[in-house]
């Protein structure tokens, strides 16, 4: 007669670990996995309703640990690029223009990527600034919602803003400084095949002026 | 009724059996360790290049302000002790405490240690630093968790040196290691697969194209595909199928080696043709947990190693 092997005590009976010890550490795994899984299933949208509450369980850990990411990575698109145009007189009376990220002054390339991603955020960040729909369509307090989550929207931005602002001015020497939210759009195949450069000017748009900013005043 | 039950005690067992196969078997730290070097090596200079504008990041009137970093956390409990931190002198104090933890790892130095302390400073660096973040720091940071779980140090270590004359010592925390490696890259690469489903140039098959012609991230000119749509088709499909069955594939034995080699164009073309460097290698350095050790020992010109069994 064959005998069954123990699951529980077999395979691993070898290695030294008691069961006991095992399911514990098998209980704290089976916690950390569904963490890890949770954070990319509810986020970034779209999201069903469950996995948003099933995250819920897991967000504290997430933050605490820093595993709260969607991993969409280049998705759903690789899209246009965001930068940040800044213009301002040094206090010789020389007019600076220039951008953010900037592959000529921002070396090496990690930093020029942190400079990047800061006015991606900042793209994503504008992005959330909601439209509100025709005056008869709204209610009072959808209209008020809408507001009130708009000047959120728009300070977090602004506290970003100000902090580049301030540090371009402190290597600039200069007090004031305006700044732009560009958006670079890439080109068909088509186009660069007839001979449309990457850095054409018309690839280049405005999506917000973000102000003017003076030091030390945010 | 009876066959129904022993099927799924069947089941049952079998499962529980496979999970503690799969966890609870000890594993040689050869590849873990080469991990640590790689991932030491990484965070090092990751946070070397944060020292090169310190105060212009992290400073009172840094780029990051606190409440903005704090916003884009959207959690009290993503904590970080450099917020508050306004003081120049303890913010480099901080910066250089947390270098030379990093360099620690990478040599295998106080490893049980230096490698908690790594995870901790890299969370805190990252939280502190939202919205200046991508995917390297995501990866770093899960990389340094798992060394500090499993035994890092055991193998290619400066404290394995100072115990001279022990031998290989396989443990269940390497191999735990290890398995979190491999399954967090299977959960990374499927949600990346099935992110770029919902986009249309990946069904197009022009999405390489759109990383391409970027010229943010251009650092090899690759634009003279447009005359080539076919390859650029193919290619960016083969993306798409190689990330979303990555979870599948990377496990039998026979694709395992198809599914690793497809990793190194993929992760090096990142790297030198969209200037991500840090990026294309901490994602080789992941992929690396699923190199049996047998293959790092061999490759490291260790004598007395059996092959694969």
């Amino acid at each position: 007669m064959i005998r069954k092997p123990n699951p529980i005590s077999s395979p691993a009976a070898a290695s030294g670990w008691t069961p006991a010890r095992r399911k514990l550490v098998s209980a704290l795994l089976l916690w950390h996995l569904l963490a890890v899984l949770s954070a990319p299933w509810h986020a970034p949208p779209p999201a069903s309703y469950l996995s948003e509450q099933v995250n819920k369980i897991f967000a504290p850990y997430q933050a605490a640990t820093f595993l709260d990411h969607g991993y969409r990575f280049f998705a759903p698109d690789p899209g246009p690029s965001h930068l940040v145009r800044y213009e301002l007189t040094r206090d010789d009376g020389t007019l600076v223009q220039g951008q953010l990220p900037d592959p000529a002054a921002n070396r090496p390339r990690l930093l020029y990527h942190r400079f990047f991603m800061i006015t991606e955020t900042m793209y994503n960040i504008w992005m959330r600034i909601e439209e509100p729909p025709a005056e008869a369509q709204l209610t009072a307090a959808q209209r008020q919602a809408i507001d009130e989550s708009n000047a959120a929207t728009r300070d977090l931005l602004h506290q970003v803003a100000d902090g580049i602002a301030q540090q371009i001015m402190r290597y600039e020497t200069t007090s004031r400084v305006r700044l732009q939210l560009v958006e670079h759009l890439i080109p068909l195949p088509e186009q660069v095949r007839a001979g449309r450069p990457l850095d054409d000017p018309e690839l280049y748009r405005v999506l917000a002026d973000l102000g003017e900013f003076e030091m030390g005043t945010p | 009724m009876n066959s129904i039950r022993a099927y799924f005690n069947e089941v049952f067992e079998a499962s529980v059996a496979g999970w503690n196969r799969f966890w609870f078997e000890p594993a040689d730290p050869a590849t873990l360790a080469v991990i640590r070097i790689c991932t030491g090596a990484m965070l090092l200079y990751t946070h070397l290049i944060w020292g090169l504008d310190l105060l212009g990041f992290f400073g009172a009137d840094g780029r990051l302000p606190e409440m903005f970093s704090r916003a884009m956390n959207n959690s009290e409990f993503a904590w970080s002790p450099l917020f508050g931190m306004t003081s120049p002198t303890l913010l480099w104090t901080f910066h250089v405490t947390a270098l030379a933890c990093f360099a620690c790892l990478m040599i295998g130095a106080w490893t049980r240690i230096t490698a908690w302390a790594s995870f901790l400073f890299a969370v805190a660096y990252a939280n502190r630093a939202a919205g200046a973040l991508f995917g390297l720091d995501q990866i770093n940071v899960f990389l340094a968790l798992y060394l500090a779980v499993g035994p890092a140090g055991d193998a290619y270590s400066w404290d394995r040196r100072r115990q001279r004359g022990a031998g290989r010592c396989p443990s269940i925390g390497a191999n735990i290691a290890l398995r979190l490696i491999q399954c967090h890259m299977c959960i990374v690469y499927l949600f990346a697969g099935l992110g770029k489903l919902l986009g249309p140039t990946w069904w197009e098959g022009t999405a390489l194209w759109g990383a391409f012609a970027n010229l943010e991230y251009q650092t090899l000119d690759m634009t003279w595909v447009c005359s080539h749509p076919m390859p650029v088709n193919f290619v960016t499909h083969l993306i798409l199928v190689w990330e979303i069955s990555y979870i599948a594939l990377i496990w039998p034995r026979l694709t395992r080696p198809i599914m690793l080699a497809l990793a190194i164009p993929l992760h090096l073309g990142i790297a030198i043709c969209m200037g991500m460097i840090t990026f294309g290698l901490i994602m080789l350095v992941g992929n690396f947990a699923f190199v049996p050790s047998w293959c790092v020992r061999q490759w490291l010109g260790e004598r007395d190693v059996a092959g694969p069994t």
